[in-house]
């Protein structure tokens, strides 16, 4: 009786472990498309056989192990947070490429050459009052076209301090829901597949979002440090982060847009530590390209720059010269006005209380030229003096431009490429632990072909054994 | 009381018989634990000589001419219940198979014009040589 009760047991414990095996693969099949699952292979155990102490051996279910591959997931994660960078960068730089087109075909460039070729039409004919209203309207044209180019980039710089915010705050939600994996881990510390596909689904979102490294603690939670060092999720501890716009004390344009710095819960500034991720490209971004063009505390900004060199060259010239040679001579009035701020780019206009006739034409010399400031003002873009580093104005703009368009241009051609690493590594990942549907079909289809053969066998042997117990009764 | 077989010498009585095909259903158990097309093949390998030595010992105790010992007798009910608890599990294990392939086809291959799950046909190893 002992040894039936055995065997039926063993029998029992067999079934229960193929049916288990067999829940396994139906998992894998249905998650076959679930994003961040790993194939669960079933694990069968030998029970220990001792027919005196009535073990009476057979298999049983063991936990289904995961074929996830830790190597291959870091992988993917770093590669995705590479591209996350490139395509923030794309994205938040590309409404800067219509108002700093190089071309100068339209924008602050084609500005420059339209005022150039009114002053040059001026200079010809000095007391002309279409020459004079030409160069009103070129000059018009410039000062909106700085307008519209700081306009942009402050409207960029609005939407990258909003999109950072968001980023900031889906990183801290993805962080809650790996805490809540952790917690789930603590309380019970039984595989569950579908927890560890969301878990890894979750780990990958926050890739693209920031430079992250995984840690796997003993206990099966998991920690999340943010560019390896600061702690976003510790067990069940998570570290929010905070986004911080701040003005320096000592700065010295404190009018400028603040600095965006990223914060840990303690108030640490972590900013140096995010590279990678799309935070990072926003970093980069409100940080780096933005303030170059606009400045920030510490930086007056190019476009700025340009703005107000500019301006100042023409109004320094045309206040030298004269609108007429009286008696009393008449000085000249300056043609543009911007803001007390730094913002020059923003505030340049063409001055209002100038009228075509207050254009100063004559160079008072000596010798006197009478459309000598005109000539000057024709050839501003080679005069030496009045360059930026170096470089005329119509060169400085086209650097600026180039440095946007180069930095786009970068960024497009390396999110193209990391969007193929990105897919080389999870095909690999997939490879290692992602569920094949022909792989899992093929297997069935054979597994049972080859069942149905032997159950044939099985039948022909149970009738032969019941012949033998009819011989025996 | 036991009868030898003289002709090839392997089974040489009822009782060798019975306790061959009982060593090899109970290594078949194992194996179908474990669901592989291999260890089915394997099973069938182990059934089919199974097959040979049950009829060995039907030959043997339908020529006996005392009936066989209590001892044997209790082998052949454990023997039977073996077997019926193999018919069991396999019968079982075609039904999952069955319903399992069908719905791996459909999410794989779709269905027929008659809404069964569209089959898979499994190309035989080919190479290909210049």
């Amino acid at each position: 009786m002992a040894d039936l009760i055995g065997s039926l047991n063993a029998a029992s414990n067999a079934l229960d472990a193929f049916q288990q095996a067999i829940t396994v693969t139906q998992n894998n099949v249905t998650n076959a498309n679930t994003p961040g699952y790993a194939k669960q292979v079933p694990v069968l155990q030998a029970l220990p056989f001792d027919q005196v102490g009535g073990q009476a051996g057979g298999s049983t279910f063991g936990a289904p192990q995961n074929t996830r591959n830790e190597f291959a997931e870091n992988a993917v994660r770093q590669q995705t947070s590479l591209l996350g960078t490139f395509q923030q960068i794309q994205t938040s730089l590309q409404p800067l490429q219509t108002v700093f087109d190089a071309t100068g075909q339209t924008g602050i460039s084609k500005a420059f050459n339209d005022l150039y070729s009114a002053f040059s039409a001026w200079s010809t004919e000095p007391t002309n009052s279409n020459t004079q209203t030409g160069v009103l309207s070129a000059a018009g044209e410039v000062a909106d076209a700085f307008q519209q180019a700081a306009s942009q980039v402050n409207s960029t710089l609005t939407s990258t301090n909003q999109d950072l915010q968001s980023t900031v705050n889906q990183i801290n939600q993805a962080a809650q829901t790996i805490q809540n994996y952790n917690i789930a881990k603590i309380q019970s510390n039984t595989p569950d597949p579908n927890l560890d596909a969301n878990l890894n689904s979750t780990l990958e979102n926050l890739s693209q979002l920031a430079n992250i490294q995984v840690v796997h603690e003993a206990n099966g939670t998991v920690g999340v440090l943010l560019g390896g060092q600061t702690p976003l999720v510790l067990g069940n501890q998570v570290d929010p982060l905070k986004v911080t716009f701040t003005v320096p004390s000592n700065a010295q344009f404190p009018g400028n847009p603040p600095v965006a710095s990223i914060v840990d819960s303690n108030g640490n500034d972590i900013t140096s530590e995010i590279s990678g991720g799309s935070l990072s490209g926003l970093l980069s971004v409100r940080n780096g390209t933005l303030p170059s063009l606009i400045g920030s505390p510490s930086q007056a900004g190019n476009l700025n720059t340009l703005a107000k060199s500019f301006a100042d060259a023409v109004n320094s010239t045309l206040t030298s010269g004269q609108i007429s040679t009286g008696p009393p001579p008449v000085a000249g009035v300056p043609l543009f006005t911007y803001g007390a701020g730094s913002n020059v780019a923003a505030s340049l206009t063409v001055n209002a209380a100038i009228t075509p006739g207050q254009l100063a034409a004559i160079d008072p010399g000596p010798p006197l030229v009478s459309n000598g400031t005109a000539l000057k003002l024709a050839n501003l873009d080679s005069n030496s003096t009045t360059f930026i580093n170096g470089l005329s104005f119509s060169q400085f703009f086209s650097s600026l431009a180039t440095d946007v368009g180069n930095q786009i241009s970068s960024a497009t051609s390396s999110a193209s490429t990391q969007t193929q690493v990105v897919a080389q590594a999870k095909a690999v990942r997939s490879q290692l632990s992602g569920v094949s549907l022909d792989e899992e079909a093929v297997r069935i289809v054979q597994l049972q072909t080859a069942f149905d053969a032997v159950s044939k066998v099985v039948t022909v042997i149970d009738q032969l054994a019941q012949t033998l117990v009819n011989i025996v009764q | 009381m036991e009868r030898s077989l003289q002709a090839d010498g392997q089974y040489r009585s009822v009782a060798d018989c019975v306790r061959s095909a009982h060593k090899n259903l109970a290594e078949v158990k194992i194996l179908i634990s474990r669901p592989t097309r291999e260890n089915a093949d394997k099973s069938g390998d182990l059934l089919r000589e199974v097959e040979v030595q049950l009829g060995c010992a039907a030959v043997f105790l339908g020529s006996a001419p005392e009936r066989p010992d209590p001892g044997l007798v209790k082998e052949i009910h454990e023997l039977k219940r073996q077997t019926e608890f193999l018919v069991a599990l396999f019968g079982e294990t075609n039904r999952f198979l069955s319903a399992w392939a069908g719905r791996v086809l459909v999410q794989r291959n779709g269905y027929t014009e008659r809404g069964a799950a569209a089959p898979l046909f499994l190309v035989p190893r080919t190479s290909a040589e210049a």
